[in-house]
Formats: structure tokens, sequence, C-alpha cells
């Protein structure tokens, strides 16, 4: 990508959004509840499809089990939505699940939550993006055979749009939400009074009647839990609501947990009541609202509002990978780059990571959202338990006045998100889960790699000790020179201002016995008042007896100043060789010297000013 | 180091012959073979190597000047070289002079002094010398 288009994607620098003063410019309940729980409305479209998919597998009569599952899925909904509205109240500060698992389980914990986070954030994209796809596909079969391509292409428009950045408004979110949640109510309400679907597909006959047992229903349990990610998105933005911060973001916790619950149990209903299976290209969601709205208008807002919330369920990740880098690197467990915020590149970074990955993932499934979502509950639930079990020792620990219920509450929560977690990843280990269980510990062992490196360069640097007063050491400064000339005498000058011993070094070479005389001639006659040390190469080097010279130096300072010519126009560079490069390279690498590089401007003005001639060759 | 006498190059040096001596000769650096070489013209001299030279102690060096340090005007006039002989450096000076014809870097030279140190270093003022063919 050439430097002026991506300049033009990125658009011109915005101010650092420092809205901490603007009290109106934050989050309200309904505004909180639209721009954070995006992800979570989303999953609605991919939740129960999850279910379906693993009862249909076994056979048509097993469908009936939809409604306890999705049941299952809202009670530790239920349990999640009042958990988090206890993190909420203990963690004002926002955080999410790393900030908890730092505060209260210790570093190790906080990685693997933060190594969760990253995987979700990943999968998020991938997954909204590919069920976005699969509920346009539905709504115009004709699209099907070019799912992947208009993955990849919504991918690349919200990577377009974050690279150009996006303004971070709530209002934007609050349209297409509410479109979103009322459909699917509509979609529920109007579905609940018929009798049977308006249109029903043709689903294929289920050939073998397979047992329920135990195991297909935890399957299918744990396939839907992909229903409750983006649940936690609000506990992480606490300090994005308006005050009275923490009230306002339970009560937008809370009415998130009612309307998801009610859509996942209403949709639930209807697919047994519309005998809804799966069928190849359509997915589940427009199966029940083609049923229950009919193929009218109702239908086409629905799907597109469909697309949209996806679409945008994915620019979360965009939003959240950003600050999760930074709080990540903060903590030196990411490059500190990743931790310069203002730098419009370092978003980039993490923009064009997330657009990577996505695309990986998308690309290897064939934008298959069945696949996808499989792996998607895994990192979550990790993250769940983790905060869970935190805020656990968190109530056992400062055990204020009635902390006994919360804990407990707490506790419950965290032995069945744990219990889930564990299913999710025992269920799903052969279908991709593996890829998850292999990925997270990887991530937290380069995370912990890379805080033990910024560890000892700590303990080398002395940090957080006051090192003693300094005090001005004996300095050589070393000067190669070339010849005697306006840039020898620049370089002399600057020498001599860093410190008065100076000793100036010629490289000679014993075949050119007239050339050396020459040069101590002009030197003689110049007389510039210091030290002048030759050095003698049989082999005609240059770069190798200076750094031979500067190491048997014994002093405890030594700078070396490196007289270069600066050409005024770029096609002069070849004028130039570029032995200053290869000198400083050298020298940074052999010895300890301070390597100084001294620039001759050749512009004009310059040498107009003081009418001299370019005399200066290197 | 081509400008040796051949006899020397090949036959009665230090160091083992043959097929050892060889492979040792392939895997040592370049500066490795430099300072032996140096050592040979050292032995030959008849010097003393820079390394056993005792401080306070009349010696004979030979090796070859690395660097040559010319004194700015001005200031007391000195002439300093730095010999090399494969074993060690000595720094050599000449005070009340500035300049010696034939006292330049890469030169062959044998030099004879007492020996003193300085700043952990070994000098030899006013040495007598001898210059021999540049290496």
């Amino acid at each position: 990508m050439s430097v002026p288009f991506a300049r033009w994607v990125a658009g011109r620098k915005h101010a650092p959004s420092d809205d901490g003063h603007h009290e109106r410019d934050r989050l309200s309940v309904i505004g909180g509840l639209a721009a954070l729980s995006l992800d979570a409305m989303a999953s609605v479209a991919y939740g129960p499809e999850a279910i379906v998919i693993v009862l249909a597998a076994a056979g048509g009569t097993t469908l009936g089990y939809t409604l306890p599952v999705t049941l299952a899925i809202a009670g530790l909904l239920g349990v999640l939505t009042l958990s988090y509205r206890q993190v909420i109240a203990a963690f004002p500060e926002g955080g999410g699940a790393y900030g908890v698992a730092k505060a209260y389980l210790g570093r190790r914990a906080s990685l693997v939550a933060a190594a969760s986070l990253v995987v979700d954030y990943v999968l998020n994209v991938a997954v909204s993006i590919a069920a976005g796809v699969a509920a346009l596909t539905s709504t115009f079969p004709g699209l099907l055979p070019y799912t992947i391509w208009l993955c990849l292409g919504v991918l690349v428009l919200i990577t377009a749009v974050n690279l150009r950045g996006i303004a971070r408004s709530a209002r934007i979110f609050i349209a297409p939400t509410l479109v979103f949640v009322l459909s699917v109510l509509a979609v529920v309400v109007v579905g609940l009074f018929r009798d049977r679907p308006v249109v029903a597909h043709p689903a294929v006959q289920a050939h073998s009647l397979g047992t329920v047992g135990v195991l297909l229903l935890l399957r299918a349990f744990a396939n839907g839990c992909a229903a409750l990610t983006g649940v936690e998105a609000i506990a992480n933005a606490v300090p994005s609501f308006r005050k009275p911060r923490v009230e306002r973001a339970q009560r937008a916790e809370v009415a998130l947990g009612a309307l998801l619950g009610l859509m996942l149990i209403g949709i639930g209903i209807l697919i047994v009541k519309f005998h809804i299976r799966p069928v190849r290209g359509i997915t589940i969601l427009s199966q029940v609202t083609a049923g229950s709205l009919g193929h009218g208008l109702g239908y086409y807002l629905m799907q597109f509002s469909t697309v949209i919330l996806l679409a945008l369920a994915a620019n979360t990740s965009f939003g959240g990978m950003p600050v999760l880098a930074q709080l990540l690197a903060k903590d030196n467990n990411l490059p500190h780059l990743f931790g310069l915020r203002a730098e419009r590149q370092v978003h980039r970074y993490g923009i064009y990571f997330l657009a990577a990955t996505g695309a990986l993932l998308l690309i290897g499934t064939g934008g298959d959202m069945n696949t996808l979502v499989p792996l998607f509950a895994i990192g979550v639930f990790v993250g769940f338990t983790l905060s869970q079990a935190g805020l656990v020792r968190h109530w056992w620990t400062e055990r204020p006045y009635g902390w006994r219920p919360r804990a407990a509450l707490n506790g419950f929560g965290a032995l069945l998100t744990g219990l889930a977690a564990v299913i999710v990843t025992a269920t799903k280990f052969p279908e991709g889960g593996w890829l998850i269980v292999v990925t997270m510990p990887l991530i937290v062992l380069l995370m912990s790699r890379i805080n033990r490196a910024y560890d000892r360069i700590g303990e080398r640097l002395e940090l957080g000790r006051i090192p003693v007063r300094p005090r001005p050491r004996q300095a050589l400064v070393i000067v190669p020179i070339g010849g005697v000339n306006r840039l020898t005498k620049e370089a002399m000058s600057a020498a001599l201002s860093l410190g008065d011993r100076v000793v100036a070094l010629r490289v000679t070479h014993p075949d050119e016995p007239e050339e050396a005389a020459r040069f101590i001639d002009a030197w003689e006659r110049w007389a510039p008042g210091v030290n002048l040390a030759l050095v003698s190469d049989a082999h005609r080097r240059l770069v190798e007896p200076i750094v031979q010279y500067v190491r048997g130096v014994d002093e405890p300072h030594v700078f070396v100043l490196i007289p270069e010519v600066e050409p005024a126009h770029v096609w002069q560079r070849v004028l130039q060789n570029q032995r200053g490069a290869v000198l400083a390279h050298a020298l940074r690498r052999d010895t300890d010297a301070v390597v100084c590089r001294l620039r001759f401007r050749l512009e004009d003005r310059v040498l107009r000013a003081y009418g001299t001639g370019p005399g200066a060759a290197a | 180091m081509e400008e040796l006498p051949a006899d020397t190059a090949g036959g009665d040096g230090p160091g083992p012959r043959g097929l050892r001596g060889f492979l040792r000769r392939l895997t040592s650096s370049k500066a490795e073979l430099e300072a032996e070489e140096l050592q040979k013209t050292s032995d030959e001299e008849g010097a003393t190597p820079i390394k056993a030279c005792a401080v306070r102690r009349r010696a004979c060096v030979a090796g070859t000047l690395r660097t040559v340090t010319l004194r700015p005007r001005g200031g007391a006039p000195a002439l300093e070289a730095e010999l090399y002989d494969g074993s060690d450096v000595i720094n050599l000076v000449w005070l009340g002079r500035r300049r010696i014809a034939g006292i330049e870097p890469g030169r062959l030279v044998r030099a004879e002094g007492l020996v003193s140190m300085q700043d952990g270093r070994k000098v030899m003022f006013n040495p007598r010398y001898d210059l021999r063919g540049s290496s």
C-alpha cells in the first residue's frame, strides 16, 4: 500500500477523545445498551442455530429438546447477568476479566484471561461476519456461491472504516440495535399467535433416529453457549457511562440480560413450534422470520437489520482490541509500542492483526458460520470463569456488609461457567476446539516471555531506584577523516566542543606512501591543534582498522564522530559512498563507543553564505 | 607479510606441522595468523616478546608500527607510535621530536630502550630504533 493511499485511508489525525469532562457525551442506559451490547444481541443470529445444528444431526425427533437446552442457556444467562451486575459494582473502573484476574488471581491467571480475550476478539470478527453474510445469502440465495468473497468484502470494508477512524458515538448504534431487537421481538410475538408457519422450508428427512443421550444434549448446550458471548462488554466499559455510572451500567446489564433471554427463549419456542430444521443455505433465524412474518417487507427488514447488526458486532472487536493491547502493554505483557495510544500507527497494527487473522479464519472455514461457532464459546467461558472466581476472592478478602450472598452468587456463577467451559472444551475438542486449546497457552507463553524480557531490561536499567549523581568523565573524541577540507574542519569544530581531547584518525595504505605524505603535509599546514593518529592497513580496508583502533583505546568515554556529506538532492546519494553508515554499524556492533554522525549539508544557501565550493568529498 | 624470507614461512617456526597444522591454520582467525607471523619475525630479530618484557629493564623489541600519532604544534613536541609484535603492544615515545622520517604506520621496526609503565600500558621513551622493510 503506497503511503499517500494509506494516509488517505487513515484520514486526518483525530484529537484524542478525552471527553472526561463532558458528561453529556457519555452513555445513557439506552445508549450503553445499544453501543455495548451489539455483540451480545447479535449472537441471537447464530446461538439458536448452533443448538439446532447439533440436535438435528442426531435425527428429527430430538429437535424438541431445543427448548430445554435454550432454557438452560437462558438460566446460565440469568446467573451471568446477576454476577456481572456485581462485577460492575466491584470494578467501577472497568477492565473486565483481565482487570479482575490481575487484581485477585495473580499474573498468570490474568494472562490466561487476556489470551481468552484476544482469541475472542479475533473469533468475534470471523463469526459475526460469517453470520451476517449467512443472513444475506438466506435472503438472496443466488449469492450463496460467493459466500467467501462476500465475507472478505465485508471484512475489507470494516477494516477500511476502522483505518479511517470512526466517530465513537453511541447514537449511530442505537438505530440498528433498536430495529433489530424490535424486529426479533415482533417475530416472536407474531409467531406465537400463529398455528403454523406462513412459509415452511422443505426439510430434508432425517435418516436415522438417534437416541437422545446426555452427551448430545451437552453438545447442544455447549454449542448454544455461543449465544452468551458479549455479555461482559458492559462490565468492561463502566467508565463510559454517565453518572451515576454504576447504577446506569447495572441497569443496562440487566436490560441486556432480560432482552437477550427473551429473544433466545422466544426463538427457541418458535423453532419447536414451526418444526424448523437446518436447511442448507438458509439460517434458522431466517426460517423463523419467514415462518412468522412471511416473505414480506418485515422479513427483509429483519434480515437487513441482522446483516447490519452483525457487521457492527464485528466492528466492536476493532474498538476493543487496542484498549486491551494498551492495558497489556502497560503491564509489560506486550511490546510497549502498543501502549502509545496516541500513535495512530499502533491502532493500525491492531487493526491489521485482526483483519489478517479474521481473514485466515474465514478462508480456512470457507466462511461457514457453523464451523466457526464451535470455536467461539471456549475463550468466552474461560474469561467468565476467571472474572467470577476473581470476584469471589474479592468478597472473601474485603468482606463488606452482606458479602456472603454476593460471594455465593459469584461462586455459583464461577462454578456454572467453569463447568460450561469444561463441557464446551470437551465436546468441541474434535470439531476445532483443539485449535483454541493450543492457541491460548501459546499466547500466554508469548506474553510471559515478553514480560520476563521487560523484567530483565528493567533490572539492568535499575528501574525504581535513584541512580548516583552524574559526573563528567574523561572523554576522548575520535574523528576518522579522509583529507583536509571543509568537512574535516566542521568535524573538528564539533569534536572540540564535545571534549577537549580530540584525535583525528587517518587510515593509510603502505603501498601509497606519497598520498600519506601529501595528507600529512596538508595537515601540518592546516595545524588544527589536535593529535593526528595514523594507522596502516595492508589490505586497503577502512572500517576494520578504525574499529580496531577504537577498541584499543583505554578510556572510560569514547566518542566517535563520523563526518558525512548530506546531499542536496536524493539522486546525489549515489555520488557518496555509504562508508559512514557501514562504519557506524560496525562501531555499534563491536565497540561501546558513542557514535555521532555529523551531517554536512550541501544545500546551495549554505554554500553561498560561506562562499566555499563543494570540496567535501568523503 | 608477503616479504618474509621464504624459509621462515614454511619450515622451522613454532606450532604443529602437517595436516594438524594446516587444520589449525584454517580454523584460526586472520588476526591470530598475523600475530603468529609477527612473533616469528620478532624471534628472528633476536628480540624479546613484548609480553615477556619486564618493567624497568632494558629490552629489545621488534614488530610493526600499528599507529603513529603526531602531536600538534604549540604543545610539547613528541612523536608517539604503537608497536605490536603479536604478543602485546608497547608505546614508543620520542620526546622533543615532531616527526621522524620512516616512523610511519605499517613499518617494521626494531627498538631498544628502557621499558616503563604508564596508565597500565608499556612505554619506551626515546628508544634506539632500526627501520626494517615495511610489512
